[in-house]
């Protein structure tokens, strides 16, 4: 049995190449559409700052923030690209968001009395939000007309200029995503009708931003795609022709432990490593994929039949897939889940390593 | 710093103290399970906690956490886990996940509550869908909270439709599927508003959906859950 090495860790390796390819090859896409890269929960756990910079670099022209502090990170640390923030509470600090010019995605109209009440030194930029169907965030049809007009009525007393109307789809299927369309291009109508006038309108995110161009409208918000990993269930993102961004590899700390052919690697549950489906799962040490027999806090196990492993060799757990290792989507076949939450589990504590 | 939604996990360190209690005949002679980031309790205040109760000897899952163990009291003892199975010389007693509530012990406390906001309340009709894929329909006219939690936040998606949720004293379930902030409870036709506590993570005492309920629905250990806790949500300590 080997012994332990001294400090032993898991680290994240976001491929910023591999992320600057996906936004512009995305942008292509569904150009003349505008893209809006949404670097929600610290950038689906790849870090905030440097993969937003990269995005705006590779052709993304706004960044979509989910809510107001994460839009101050942005702007304290130097970023002067449209921002949009939806996600407010009660304590939402609506003013120091109107302040730095985070453009707010509004689905009530207690959300417009906050931002009239909030004193900001300029008229906030709205984008009004419809439910087309997802029953989540957005006003319902019937509470529509209503927020319409007292943004309008808000407009006309310099509290606020509406920019955009929006909503989003639930990706159930193209059917559903089309009655959706449908719901949407009625809600702009009747919102006209009442006389508001939107410079813009957006309603698909990756799935529909990629198979539904009627969706495209000004603008598209993407974000799972440019982080490599495919919207649907039924294409990989490799298929779509997208390069997975971040790799999660952890050294080999222990072999053959308690004088099995097991290996210890250095990445538990608590660094994100799922506990669910691993009777399936397996990953990549030296070259040779090996199941994984536990998860433990700190650590797991793997059956290294077959392979030669020492102490210091690394383990990718989950990558591109290029050197035969699994991406995040064959993660979350295993764990049932989507990739999306297999990158966004991986833990604060694991160093996220930028490559270029 | 501006505030946004409430995401908040309020955590008693009396509990803690008082399960380690309950699990160890004498805390000084003990080691207490600190892995984890105290297993998303937080290192820094576990351990000072535990420390003026008298353990002296720690595991932590890093040389970092490690660190902040001596700078605190040199007199203290840190040994740093990640390999389980390995022997080495341990305090005979080793208080683990009971200091967390954890367990089968008679006594133990839960001791971390995790609470979100509740962002919007609807009125929608029967046979909507609700969030994505439409997993879930509601079979009549009613009322949707929406919850400013999801998986970003460590709420596992895999619990989509079955883990309960406390609402203004009304307990459902998730209402399709957890996705990355947000998750959508079914109220019927209960009344809530905006700024309402949604509790996750609760006692079972208080009739509060409890770590177990979500581990068993999302079939993970209950440490798992613990651990998933991500960083947005606020951590507040009491102690009396």
């Amino acid at each position: 049995m080997s012994r332990p090495t001294p400090n032993p860790h898991a680290e994240a390796v976001i491929n910023l190449v591999a992320l600057e390819h996906n936004v512009r090859s995305i942008a292509q896409l569904v150009a003349p559409a505008q893209l809006m890269f949404a670097v929600k929960a610290n950038a689906y756990a790849h870090g905030l700052l440097p993969v937003a910079t990269a995005g705006l670099a590779a052709g993304a022209s706004s960044l979509a923030v989910l809510e107001i502090p994460a839009g101050l990170a942005l702007r304290t640390a130097g970023v002067t690209a449209p921002l949009l923030a939806w996600l407010h509470g009660t304590e939402t600090d609506f003013r120091a968001g109107i302040e730095a010019d985070i453009e707010l995605g509004i689905s009530a109209v207690w959300q417009l009395e906050a931002i009239a009440a909030s004193e900001a030194n300029r008229p906030a930029v709205v984008h009004l939000k419809v439910d087309s169907g997802l029953s989540r965030n957005g006003a319902t049809i019937e509470d529509w007309p209503e927020l319409v007009r007292t943004a309008l009525a808000a407009e006309r007393a310099g509290v606020l200029r509406i920019r955009a109307a929006w909503s989003h789809l639930a990706d159930a299927s193209v059917a559903d995503d089309e009655a959706a369309l449908a719901a949407f291009l009625n809600a702009v109508a009747v919102a006209e009708a009442l006389g508001a006038r939107f410079e813009l309108l957006h309603l698909a995110a990756s799935s529909a931003g990629i198979r539904m161009p009627e969706a495209r409208f000004g603008l598209v918000r993407i974000g799972i795609a440019a982080y490599g990993i495919s919207p649907f269930d039924d294409r990989t993102g490799a298929e779509l022709g997208l390069v997975p961004v971040m790799s999660l590899r952890a050294p080999v700390i222990e072999t053959s432990v308690g004088g099995s052919r097991l290996a210890r690697v250095a990445a538990g549950f608590a660094d994100g490593v799922p506990t669910i489906g691993l009777e399936q799962a397996s990953i990549l040490v030296n070259g040779v994929r090996c199941p994984i027999a536990s998860v433990e806090v700190d650590s797991l196990l793997v059956d290294t039949d077959g392979a030669r492993v020492e102490v210091g060799d690394v383990a990718i757990i989950f990558g591109a897939g290029d050197e035969g290792e699994p991406t995040a989507e064959e993660w979350a076949e295993w764990a049932e889940t989507i990739g999306d939450e297999i990158v966004t589990s991986v833990a604060p504590r694991v160093p996220r390593v930028y490559l270029r | 710093m501006a505030t946004g939604v409430r995401r908040r996990a309020s955590i008693d360190l009396d509990a803690i103290i008082a399960n380690a209690r309950i699990s160890t005949s004498d805390l000084s002679e003990s080691m207490a399970d600190l892995r984890a980031d105290a297993y998303g309790h937080g290192f820094a205040p576990v351990l000072s906690a535990l420390g003026e109760a008298g353990v002296r000897t720690f595991l932590a899952s890093n040389h970092e956490d490690a660190a902040l163990v001596r700078s605190i009291d040199p007199h203290m003892r840190v040994h740093v886990g990640g390999s389980e199975s390995a022997a080495r010389p341990l305090p005979s007693q080793v208080i683990g996940l009971g200091l967390y509530g954890l367990g089968v012990a008679p006594g133990l406390r839960p001791t971390l509550r995790l609470s979100g906001e509740v962002i919007a309340v609807k009125t929608i009709p029967g046979g909507s869908g609700v969030s994505y894929g439409y997993t879930y329909r509601t079979s009549a006219p009613t009322r949707l909270a929406l919850v400013a939690l999801g998986f970003a936040d460590g709420v596992p998606r895999v619990a989509s439709n079955r883990a309960p949720v406390l609402v203004n004293g009304f307990r459902a379930l998730v209402a399709g599927r957890i996705a990355m902030d947000q998750f959508v409870v079914d109220l019927g036709d209960h009344p809530a508003s905006v700024g309402d506590e949604a509790i996750l993570l609760g006692d079972a005492s208080r009739d509060e959906p409890t770590v177990e309920d979500w581990a068993e629905a999302a079939r993970v250990r209950p440490e798992v859950i613990l651990s998933g806790l991500g960083k947005r949500i606020e951590r507040a300590y009491s102690r009396a």
